[in-house]
């Protein structure tokens, strides 16, 4: 017997823990009635009656859940500004309520490097999926009235130091939101008398205790290029001499440092004096890359000479016009004749 | 005008005679709430608190008794109880109790009772399968004997709100 009421006990006790995990259960101000009826018979006559109706009204309970929805930090670069960062903002208690926002940038722990500065909390009011100017700036209090279940997304918008910051800095953010009844500091199950909504006389704190929180990270991406230049003379007698008629070969090894992506990099390089370019010499890593003949024309090719000048466009350069680590090195070659004494590769 | 006042009254004197007629020679019964809450006391234990349900949320629990009295002058035989379980609640399995009484559940909004182990309903795809306590739509307690006149008791059982 008494095994059997702790049993029961134990059950009552997983269902009240769950539900706590769920979202919105009856609605503030529902009334649970309930009446019993009775029949009996005396003899050969049946008779019924019904009891009184006994009528419950179900309270307000005050939740909240933020949640932040971006899939990986928000890149950004020294000196961005108004970078974004995502949540959500659910009710998760069973009546309408209005929420507060707050946004803190400047976090100091552990994985954090830097703080931004934080500028505006706007909210998904355009229809439009992403941060517009167009949205709602929120401006404060109580500006975020939800139903039950309902959700709102919001978006932090945050300036990124211009200086100081190396690749791969964090800088983190938090939302937070907080019931206007329950205002930024309250405790489970603390009892707010007449303020229900939706008809419920009384509202109390849930599980949540009416506030919630969460943050993410903005992550500087600071790629860098490098390039080493080298020479090769080959004097056509085997050796390396620079004499009139030797050929040089210049070479430009390329490499991404750091995280992200380089765009619009261009290699520029003037032919020494006293030299004479090789037509049809610009290689890339000992070749033309697919698709393209890297002719000597100012074409679509990524590569060009003109009037004394060597340039290479990544940019058009099918799989390198985004430069990043993933890259590796690569090397561009071109060549030159010497027709002078006295030229120095 | 007149006359349609005059027939509600009639009505009403008739309802008045009939109730005060249940309640004089019929069995009486008296349903109250109480919610419970299961409350961890400091060396541990835990205690189950019983109150008046003046604030109650989801998932609180609910417990209903409903107190039977004949107070007739006849022995009331196959006296039976039928409580519908309330719009918003589950029942709690196990939680249904009465002394002495054969206690079945209905999952057809009380067309028919029967007991747990028996009990069916169709899925969403047409097919049966067995019924859970979330599946009761009522219960039904059937007294083991006869009630004679004065006699009493109470039946119970408890529900979470949903």
């Amino acid at each position: 017997m008494k095994r059997l009421a702790i049993a029961a006990m134990a059950i009552f006790a997983v269902i009240t823990l769950t539900t706590g995990a769920w979202a919105v259960g009856t609605g503030a101000g529902a009334t649970i009635s309930n009446t019993a009826s009775v029949s009996w018979d005396v003899g050969p006559g049946s008779f019924t009656g019904n009891s009184n109706t006994d009528t419950i009204t179900v309270d307000e309970l005050i939740n909240v859940d933020v949640v932040q929805t971006d899939a990986n930090n928000i890149p950004v670069e020294m000196g961005d500004t108004l970078a974004v960062t995502t949540y959500t903002v659910t009710n998760i208690g069973n009546g309408t309520e209005q929420f507060n926002l707050t946004a803190l940038s400047a976090i100091t722990d552990g994985d954090d490097d830097f703080n931004p500065s934080h500028r505006f909390i706007y909210l998904e009011t355009n229809g439009s999926a992403g941060y517009q100017a167009t949205d709602t700036q929120y401006t404060g209090p109580a500006q975020v009235e939800l139903d039950a279940d309902e959700v709102m997304t919001v978006y932090l918008l945050n300036d990124i130091p211009s200086t100081g910051l190396s690749d791969g800095d964090l800088g983190k953010v938090r939302l937070t939101a907080y019931s206007d009844t329950t205002g930024a500091v309250a405790s489970a199950g603390d009892h707010y008398a007449g303020q229900g909504s939706n008809g419920a006389a009384d509202a109390v704190a849930g599980v949540t205790a009416g506030r919630d929180n969460d943050e993410w990270f903005y992550e500087v991406v600071a790629v860098q290029i490098a390039v080493v230049k080298a020479s090769s003379v080959d004097d056509g007698y085997g050796g390396s001499a620079a004499i009139p008629g030797a050929v040089i070969t210049y070479s430009l090894a390329v490499t991404a440092t750091g995280s992200g992506d380089a765009t619009n990099v261009v290699l520029e390089d003037s032919i020494p004096a006293g030299t004479e370019y090789v037509t049809g010499s610009l290689q890339l890593d000992g070749g033309a890359p697919a698709g393209t003949d890297f002719t000597d024309a100012s074409d679509s090719d990524g590569a060009d000479y003109d009037s004394g000048v060597v340039t290479f466009t990544l940019n058009d350069i099918t799989d390198l016009d985004t430069y990043n680590t993933a890259d590796g090195t690569h090397t561009f070659t071109f060549q030159v004749t010497i027709i002078d004494t006295g030229v120095t590769p | 005008m007149k006359k349609a006042t005059l027939i509600i009254a009639a009505t009403l004197v008739i309802a008045l005679i009939c109730g005060s007629a249940f309640a004089a020679n019929g069995i009486k019964l008296t349903n109250t709430a109480q919610k419970e809450t299961i409350v961890t006391k400091e060396d541990g234990t835990k205690e189950v608190v019983l109150e008046q349900p003046e604030k109650v949320l989801p998932g609180d629990t609910i417990v209903y008794t409903i107190f039977y009295e004949n107070q007739g002058e006849e022995v009331a035989e196959k006296v039976a109880i039928n409580n519908p379980i309330p719009e918003s609640t589950m029942y709690l399995d196990g939680s249904a109790a009465g002394v002495g009484a054969v206690i079945q559940f209905s999952v057809d909004n009380g067309a028919t009772f029967d007991f747990p182990g028996n009990l069916k309903v169709k899925t969403p795809e047409g097919a049966e399968r067995m019924a859970g306590p979330g599946d009761y739509t009522g219960i039904r307690w059937t007294l083991g004997s006869d009630l004679p006149p004065g006699g009493k008791g109470s039946v119970s059982f408890k529900v979470k709100i949903k």
